[in-house]
């Protein structure tokens, strides 16, 4: 009897204490373990195995031969030599013109709300949206682009259509809408710097390129670690602007790891889930190296 | 990263050309801001020319659109593309789809992560940090790699065309989490004591003490997730197969293979549906959608 009500009062105690916390990750967890934890050890497990998309009665153990036979696979190492290409151009271009504006932003005395109002406009409207609005300019006969080109006796452009220009287009369309994302957190970081810092330069005698080189950039050392580190993520998992623009092609030059998981995975006459599973993990694995790199190199960098 | 604002932080101001300084120097400053000033102008009128040119072009016949050389604002305005992609290709359904898809997943969002958000800044439990890191890690995880696996678990479920196929694996946000723990970590313990001395339950001063205390960070998070909502592309790609169940983002890429010619007078007029709502949202709120950017710092 008075066990009994030792343990009642232990686990009444034990209640008031965790209740709440229970009440709330109990369920959290749940959801977790469902929709997160467990399509990821999942994908793990078909990776190793030959399973078939719509029905996974048949499926076998093949240990790591999926990702034996994806060293052979043309089309995969195809889409790994494009998103690198189209993270290296998007990369490039991002930083050099967010940061350039976020440099002009800075000068201002007033009028930043104005401007960044008009260029922060691209980053929140939907991808399918720029994609549309990108066919558009890009088309060779009836675009935009091409009739500026004309206007300045530069011959027509084959863009999204070319297999040299596709790639380089669809990340000329995604930077277009993406770079002022990056903009605003340069800055941030530049609006954070202390006045005293350019002032000391100042006194110096350093030029403005010298008080950029020196000064500016160390100090940015964060925003950029951030933002390369996001364009990375984001670009290696890119999907929806380039399938809806080229769908990978011409002739597989656009053709991304993520594209691929979804023709491999639910195209017509694959369904080859085990396989589509094998790629999403080396998208993984690629993705975090390259951002513990980042975060490396950086500190060794500036420290 | 904490919450700053675009300004400049107080103290400290640039030398500017004062009494002393002669007129040669105060004109390189002015042209220096001139040239500063035309290439933002240079900067805002390509990012926003090329929106108000679709926009524009929603306006004009389909044979305007593709014709040479191409007109800037629509010669005979007409409302005939709104009425063909509306008759032809069900974009009200769509539009009300994608709203009914939205804002129960960002509410849910919000929700989730606030609750959970407040255990892990306010409770001492076992393994706290054990958790936390383990939901954090999710985010590295692209979404190619559930992509498969959470098709056959939603379509094994039976929910293959429909609105919690697309709400429920989206209700919760690793994200959100970690944003919500670092923003009320910084709220005052203190607060939530009295609540607790006066009797108050946990759910109580969640409701009358936390929440209203989290705006801003909440407002931060309600508008990044319906961004990312509103734009969700691949996900409905994969598990919606019915017209009549396809969100904005997806009744537009199907117009691609409406027709064999590129039909841009509907492209273009379906993106503008699917852009409005959130332009004019952002039109009003645009100060905290670029804050939220500092705030977040993160993902989008």
């Amino acid at each position: 009897m008075a066990a009994t009500n030792l343990s009642e009062r232990r686990l009444a105690r034990f209640w008031s204490k965790y209740g709440f916390v229970l009440a709330v990750l109990v369920p959290i967890l749940l959801w977790f373990s469902i929709f997160s934890f467990g399509p990821i050890l999942y994908a793990l497990y078909a990776s190793l195995t030959n399973t078939h998309s719509l029905d996974p009665s048949r499926a076998r153990f093949v240990g790591l031969d999926n990702y034996i036979s994806l060293l052979d696979d043309r089309r995969f190492l195809a889409s790994m030599s494009n998103v690198f290409r189209f993270v290296l151009v998007k990369g490039i271009l991002n930083i050099v013109l967010s940061l350039g504006l976020a440099l002009l932003l800075e000068r201002l005395r007033r009028g930043r709300n104005f401007y960044l109002f008009f260029i922060f406009m691209p980053v929140v409207i939907s991808q399918v949206a720029v994609a549309m609005l990108f066919l558009w300019l890009y088309d060779p006969r009836l675009g935009l682009i091409n009739y500026l080109l004309s206007l300045v006796e530069i011959p027509p452009q084959s863009f999204i259509r070319s297999t040299a220009q596709a790639i380089y287009s669809v990340a000329i369309a995604d930077v277009w809408k993406t770079y002022g994302y990056a903009a605003v957190i340069f800055l941030a970081g530049l609006l954070d710097i202390p006045q005293d810092y350019y002032e000391a330069a100042k006194v110096d005698g350093a030029t403005r390129l010298q008080t950029l080189w020196r000064v500016t950039l160390p100090l940015l050392k964060n925003p950029l670690v951030l933002v390369m580190v996001l364009i990375v993520i984001d670009g290696v998992q890119h999907f929806t602007m380039v399938q809806v623009m080229t769908g990978g092609g011409p002739a597989d030059s656009t053709l991304m790891p993520s594209i691929l998981v979804y023709n491999y995975g639910l195209g017509a006459n694959n369904y080859r889930m085990g396989y589509a599973c094998a790629i999403s993990f080396i998208m993984f694995v690629v993705i975090m190296a390259i951002t513990v790199f980042q975060l490396r190199l950086f500190r060794s960098l500036y420290d | 990263m904490t919450d700053i604002s675009l300004d400049r932080r107080a103290g400290g101001s640039l030398p500017s050309g004062g009494a002393g300084a002669d007129a040669r120097i105060r004109l390189r400053e002015q042209v220096i801001a001139l040239v500063t000033h035309l290439l933002l102008v240079i900067f805002a009128f390509i990012a926003f020319g090329a929106m108000m040119w679709m926009v524009l072009a929603s306006f004009k016949s389909a044979s305007e659109i593709i014709a040479k050389p191409p007109t800037f604002l629509p010669e005979a305005p007409t409302l005939e593309s709104y009425a063909l992609i509306l008759r032809e290709q069900a974009f009200g359904r769509f539009f009300l789809n994608s709203i009914f898809v939205a804002l129960p997943s960002v509410l849910l969002i919000l929700f989730s992560s606030s609750i959970a958000g407040f255990v892990f800044a306010k409770f001492d439990f076992p393994a706290k940090e054990v958790i936390f890191t383990i939901i954090l890690s999710t985010l590295m995880v692209p979404p190619a790699v559930t992509l498969l696996p959470l098709f056959r678990l939603v379509s094994r479920l039976g929910w293959a065309d429909t609105y919690q196929a697309l709400i429920i694996p989206v209700c919760v946000s690793a994200f959100g989490i970690f944003l919500l723990r670092q923003f009320m970590e910084g709220l005052p313990s203190e607060l939530l004591d009295a609540g607790r001395i006066d009797g108050a339950s946990n759910w109580w001063i969640y409701r009358h003490i936390v929440l209203p205390l989290s705006v801003s960070a909440l407002s931060a998070l309600a508008i990044f997730s319906f961004l990312a909502n509103w734009d969700s592309y691949l996900w409905p790609l994969v598990i919606i197969y019915e017209e009549k169940m396809r969100t904005l983002p997806l009744g537009l890429a199907y117009l691609l293979g409406w027709s064999s010619r590129p039909r841009y007078d509907l492209f273009l007029t379906g993106a503008v549906i699917t852009v409005v709502p959130v332009v004019v949202f952002y039109s009003f709120f645009q100060s905290r959608f670029v804050r939220g950017v500092t705030l977040t710092g993160l993902k989008y």
